[in-house]
């Protein structure tokens, strides 16, 4: 991932084949771990298809997934992926006026904010709106078809996988973004939202459901605003 | 995941999108302040979800293998090596500390 504190080169070139290449690649891992969990507790392949495609919260399947295999209902199952997924209002807000949109396009975006696209465009923001918006598309659409790409795979492979903790898949997702985590703590302001988020959110792992925790580690960022928004070494300032 | 369940769980996190990506008015969308905040939250969530999901079982704090797989990818991000080569050796190393007998 390029850092925001880089000089504007390249104004609105786009990430490098090699980059969106390897992006692919873990969105097809994410798609195939993903659909090993969701077809253990019996979906349907067309079901796994549907939900990877037009809900695009892989969090929230596992989550609901989860609640089923503990022999859990229905309902709670989906409220628990509903928590999960909370964030992704936040992250669609997020993007709220980041470049001009039709209302198609806010649709589209909105929908797409997932981790890594809001990661990237941010990332991309000190170089333009024209380069965020370009950032966020790039590995939004990477990030969706090889998802779907992966689900297909991980249904025609079935049981090959088996115990996906044994390759090391459930690490896949979290790693697919830890980049944007590590890049904030290039930044004074950046570095509590991240430390503060993951602080709240292991806290109150313990005491609350599954997905609210994440929820209310959004809340770090106010912490946030009181710090200097400057880099650790003033040489790298943008 | 039933037909039912498929339908109402695509639905939800539809509107759940809906919600957040609309909800802010033109006004508050331009304030320095809120923009600022923008560029902050979603680091927040987005650190707290890797903390999470390398961290928690369920409702319990654990430390296992996952732990050393996700330190390598931060190490690995740092250094700026490109993001699939550390979601594959982020992979690799969970699965080999597991070998290994932990977590």
């Amino acid at each position: 991932m390029t850092a925001a504190a880089q000089p504007a080169a390249e104004t609105v070139k786009g990430r490098g084949a090699l980059d969106l290449g390897t992006l692919l690649f873990a969105s097809i891992a994410i798609g195939i771990a993903v659909t090993s969990i969701l077809s253990g507790v019996g979906t349907s392949g067309w079901a796994v298809m549907a939900a990877c495609t037009f809900a695009y919260s892989g969090t929230g399947e596992v989550a609901y997934a989860s609640v089923i295999a503990a022999g859990g209902a229905m309902t709670p199952a989906l409220v628990a992926a509903m928590l999960v997924s909370s964030r992704f209002g936040l992250l669609a807000m997020s993007m709220t006026g980041r470049w001009k949109a039709p209302l198609w396009e806010r649709i589209v975006v909105a929908h797409l904010a997932s981790e890594v696209a809001v990661a990237a465009a941010i990332e991309a923001e000190p170089r333009g709106e024209r380069a965020a918006r370009r950032a966020f598309f790039e590995l939004a659409l990477c990030n969706t078809a090889g998802w779907i790409i992966g689900s297909a795979i991980g249904l025609a492979l079935g049981d090959v996988v088996g115990n996906t903790g044994r390759i090391g898949l459930d690490v896949v997702f979290p790693a697919s973004f830890v980049g944007a985590v590590v890049n904030g703590l290039r930044r004074k302001d950046s570095t509590v939202a991240v430390v503060a988020g993951a602080g709240a959110a292991l806290a109150l792992t313990p005491v609350l459901p599954p997905g609210l925790p994440v929820l209310l580690a959004a809340a770090a960022s106010l912490l946030a605003m009181a710090a200097p928004a400057e880099m650790w070494r003033k040489r790298a300032a943008s | 995941m039933t037909a039912l369940g498929t339908l109402l769980f695509i639905v939800g996190v539809f509107a759940i999108r809906m919600v957040g990506g609309f909800s802010l008015s033109g006004v508050l969308a331009g304030n320095e302040r809120v923009t600022r905040l923008l560029l902050l939250m979603p680091l927040s969530i987005v650190s707290a979800v890797v903390a999470v999901q390398t961290f928690t079982k369920g409702t319990t704090l654990v430390l296992d293998a996952r732990a050393v797989g996700i330190a390598v990818a931060a190490i690995l991000s740092w250094r700026k090596v490109p993001l699939g080569v550390v979601v594959v050796i982020a992979a690799l190393t969970t699965a080999l500390v597991r070998q290994l007998g932990w977590g």
